[in-house]
């Protein structure tokens, strides 16, 4: 008690402006109220428009997002620092969240029976399947100005595939189907489906690693 | 599940795009598999650039701050262990006093023992009284003392306030004196890329050109042209733009083909290198069955990520 009231008193906005994600997520275990403020600022564009794009409803995707804050909010030991970095692991909740959001309203809709990835309610459906993030870069004060670029990077990246692979990548991700589902809806083999996000997926990951690394060489240049 | 299982999934598994079994069986391997593990990092930024990708261009409905504030004011006071300023700074107030009731009764036969009654509580309600004052009189101390304490603390907020004010403006300065490097050295590492580029798409034209049935074509209209050099069984393909009109912010050059089938399919966006002659630049695309497959090749100006062609048809070519 006695940190936080200190935290909330000694510390103006413009520290938390300054501060990491990292370093803002550790106050916010610590009870502080405007570290979660400042990540929200930071990140709630990207994480109601992720979450817009998976259930295409924008008080729906406001809600799924404001409560991924709150739980991080009232359960802060469910990011762990070590596994990687917090934007990641935030957009990751989020996305599962609003996958299953996006499932169950299909479900009311009778459009798919298929299950969720996990039932809704327990700690255990905050941690998504996916591993979190893991990145060796700290992000630093400039941290607005790298995001511009990397959305440069993202759609020269997204440039690259081919209307069949990005179709794939899309109803995937966005969309929260499986393969098979997928392959079902375009009407296609499963086996064509599973290359086509099999080969988009290493275009992708082949194109921004190598511009990261060639952003970290210009960097040391 | 063993690694041999796991690797052609991994890229399925990173976008969720397997059913919850596989799904949790692979999660389950990756927890005590560090081959795998490290596998699945190589994909880190491709996912978070997915989830980025989505909120690009998105603006969140107004107001939606001031209704996340209200929210965790809400989920603030039900959070276990928080606390707020005024239970943080309470102090316990005094008990109620409840005033000694006399007993009432016959005078006659209870004065001397009524007097004497009255005499022990007007002497306990005097000492009462002596305890209450010095309990009050401490407890003024202890105000005093936090007042002072307070003060203190306050001057030296007051104090860090104005050496952090200094240490924002010299901040401010060296961040001035930053972005101009910042822009020079961005500059350079932009000639470093075009350089980088023009070497890519040159190797892959000299690995094109030894190709079995490596031929070149080019298509005109009336402004602009391509040259298209193409092998039957290569799956790239490289292109030389004629004076192609450029482009506006927010437009791409995007390439079509259509396959032997009919099938309109796209070839994505294009990222022309320049070339050092006027008015000509070169790229190279992948596409995804050899180019035997398709019959025709056509570029259009689009917005990014553009499933239909609706733009200005630039140039076209009948490749067959």
């Amino acid at each position: 008690m006695e940190f936080r009231k200190k935290n909330q008193i000694e510390l103006d906005s413009r520290d938390y402006l300054a501060r990491s994600d990292e370093q803002l997520a550790g106050l916010v275990a610590e009870g502080n109220t405007q570290a979660l403020e400042t990540l929200y600022d930071r990140y709630s564009r990207q994480a109601i428009g992720l979450a817009y794009r998976i259930v295409e409803q924008a008080e729906l995707a406001e809600e799924v997002a404001q409560e991924a804050f709150l739980r991080f909010w009232e359960r802060p030991d469910l990011y762990q620092p070590e596994r990687g970095r917090f934007a990641g692991w935030l957009l990751s909740v989020i996305h599962h969240r609003a996958v299953n959001e996006r499932r169950r309203s299909s479900f009311r809709l009778n459009v798919s029976a298929d299950k969720p990835f996990s039932a809704d309610g327990g700690d255990e459906a905050d941690e998504p399947l996916l591993l979190s993030r893991l990145s060796d870069n700290a992000p630093g004060p400039d941290e607005q100005v790298l995001a511009q670029a990397q959305r440069e990077v993202v759609r020269d990246a997204l440039g690259q595939l081919s209307y069949p692979q990005r179709q794939v990548i899309e109803l995937a991700y966005y969309s929260g189907l499986n393969q098979s589902e997928i392959a079902q809806q375009l009407g296609e083999p499963l086996g064509t489906v599973k290359t086509r996000l099999r080969l988009g997926m290493q275009k992708l990951r082949i194109f921004l690693n190598k511009k990261e690394l060639v952003e970290l060489v210009s960097e040391k240049d | 599940m063993k690694c041999k299982q796991v690797e052609p999934e991994i890229e399925a598994y990173t976008i969720g795009a397997l059913p919850l079994e596989e799904m949790q069986a692979i999660k389950d391997h990756l927890e005590n598999c560090a081959s795998c593990a490290a596998l699945l990092r190589e994909y880190n930024l491709t996912v978070e650039s997915l989830a980025l990708e989505a909120g690009l261009d998105f603006e969140p409905l107004e107001g939606h701050t001031a209704r996340f504030q209200a929210k965790l004011s809400q989920r603030t006071q039900l959070r276990p262990g928080s606390a707020t300023v005024e239970e943080l700074t309470h102090r316990p107030k005094l008990p109620n006093s409840s005033q000694p009731s006399a007993r009432q009764g016959s005078w006659g036969r209870f004065v001397p023992a009524g007097l004497a009654l009255t005499l022990v509580l007007l002497l306990g309600l005097g000492l009462w009284s002596l305890s209450l004052q010095s309990q009050l009189e401490q407890e003024r101390n202890q105000n005093r003392a936090v007042a002072a304490q307070l003060s203190l603390n306050l001057n030296q907020v007051k104090e860090l306030n104005e050496q952090l004010s200094n240490e924002k403006d010299r901040l401010v300065s060296q961040a001035t004196v930053l972005n101009g490097e910042n822009g020079s050295l961005k500059q350079q590492v932009s000639q470093l890329r075009v350089a980088e580029e023009a070497d890519k798409v040159a190797q892959n034209v000299s690995l094109l050109l030894t190709r079995p049935g490596a031929t070149t074509r080019t298509a005109t209209n009336d402004k602009f042209g391509v040259t298209v050099l193409m092998a039957p069984q290569e799956r790239d393909v490289a292109l030389f733009a004629h004076s192609w009109p450029e482009l506006k912010p927010g437009e791409v050059y995007h390439v079509w083909l259509y396959h032997t089938t009919g099938q309109l399919i796209s070839g994505g966006s294009l990222k022309l290198t320049p070339l050092p002659a006027q008015n000509l630049a070169e790229a190279i695309i992948g596409v995804p069955e050899p180019m035997a497959n398709y019959t025709t090749l056509f570029v259009t100006i689009e917005k990014p990520g553009a499933q239909q062609p609706n733009g200005l048809e630039i140039v076209r070519d009948k490749l067959a």
